[in-house]
């Protein structure tokens, strides 16, 4: 009996069992409150257009209750914050934006606007005055962050 | 020996329950990454948005989403009972009178109140929403039989909805929208800070362009 027990012996599962128990609850908890909090605020995904000649490409202005976001053109590309009382500053961000964009032919203006920045939207779009700007808008909904992403190649 | 082996029971083997729990952990981990990596991600497509005109015969059905509910703006049913109410004042009919009667005459609908502003070129309607007007939620949009899913069903191609967007009302105009693209319907939208009330002019730049 002795020599049985030392060429074969069985260890238990049941720990490691129990530790697979407890990885899964734990990764259940961490699911059900990422998902809750994901769908609560939702993150914005802009997705950028793909370059086409002749086609104006859009410079995305985030509207928040506090200022303006310029984010860049490209792809992570890191935003410019123009405070709400700085828009309509001659020399500021956004009127260095405006005059450039009164010369270029291939930019238009989309507008992201939340909840709380109507106001701030609305002060944007009277201090381009009659400069021949194209301009979109479009509600943002929730409070997640904008991320700007590429369009996922169709093939 | 055969005793000692009754006495000790068969043996259950854990490994495929082991292999069980192992895969569903393996799942669980693989939809946590998923869930934390992107399902709060909404996507909103560059350049599909740019505001463009409506077709010149197309006909505009007015929406004002305010305080969490959507209401009808019926500008031709209101356009109608001014109409009526300048008859029956017997009054001349010029801006200064309008302004006036419509000042001191509640007219409107159970939703809206009309008023009028003179301004340069012609006159402003003002649509006073009233506080126990009936309007729709959020959730009550969808349901099969909501006013709003009545007037989609009744519109053509010759017809666009345009949304007057109050900033506490984003997520009830985002609902009517998506219930109003999914249709088929052009969609237009104007964003308004605060309870002010529409006004609607013909040299007012508001409604006229959908998405």
């Amino acid at each position: 009996m002795a020599r049985r027990r030392r060429s074969d012996p069985e260890p238990s599962l049941f720990s490691f069992l129990s530790v697979l128990k407890a990885v899964m609850g734990t990764l259940t908890l961490i699911i059900s409150g990422m998902s809750h909090l994901a769908f609560a605020n939702p993150q914005q995904r802009i997705e950028l257009e793909a370059f086409t000649p002749g086609k104006k490409t859009a410079i995305h202005v985030e509207c928040r209750g506090d200022g303006l976001l310029l984010h860049g053109e490209e792809e992570g590309a890191a935003p410019r914050f123009v405070a709400r009382d700085e828009i309509g500053r001659p020399g500021g961000t956004w009127s260095s934006l405006r005059r450039s964009l009164e010369l270029d032919a291939h930019h238009y203006l989309m507008f992201l606007v939340r909840a709380e920045g109507v106001g701030t939207f609305h002060e944007a779009r009277a201090s381009l005055g009659d400069a021949a700007i194209d301009v979109g808008y479009e509600p943002l909904f929730g409070t997640g962050e904008v991320k700007l992403r590429a369009p996922e190649d169709p093939r | 020996m055969s005793r000692r082996r009754r006495d000790e029971g068969e043996i259950l083997s854990l490994d495929s329950f082991l292999n069980i729990v192992t895969i569903a952990v393996g799942g669980l981990i693989l939809v946590a990454l998923v869930t934390v990596l992107g399902v709060g991600d909404v996507s909103v497509a560059s350049g599909a948005t740019a505001h463009a005109k409506p077709r010149g015969n197309a006909t505009r059905v007015l929406f004002e989403a305010a305080g969490g509910r959507l209401y009808l703006l019926d500008e031709e049913g209101n356009g109608k009972r001014v109409v009526e109410a300048m008859q029956r004042s017997g009054g001349e009919p010029t801006g200064e009178a309008l302004v006036t009667l419509l000042r001191e005459v509640d007219t409107g609908d159970t939703r809206h109140r009309i008023l009028a502003e003179l301004i340069p070129g012609g006159i402003a309607w003002v649509y006073e929403l009233r506080d126990d007007a009936p309007g729709e939620t959020m959730a009550e949009l969808g349901r099969a039989g909501s006013a709003f899913e009545a007037a989609l069903a009744s519109m053509d191609a010759d017809h666009f909805v345009y949304f007057v967007v109050h900033d506490d009302s984003f997520d009830v105009f985002g609902r009517a929208r998506d219930l109003a693209t999914a249709r088929g319907v052009p969609v237009g939208w104007h964003p308004v800070e605060g309870d002010v009330p529409v006004r609607l002019s013909r040299v007012g730049a508001l409604g006229k362009r959908v998405q």
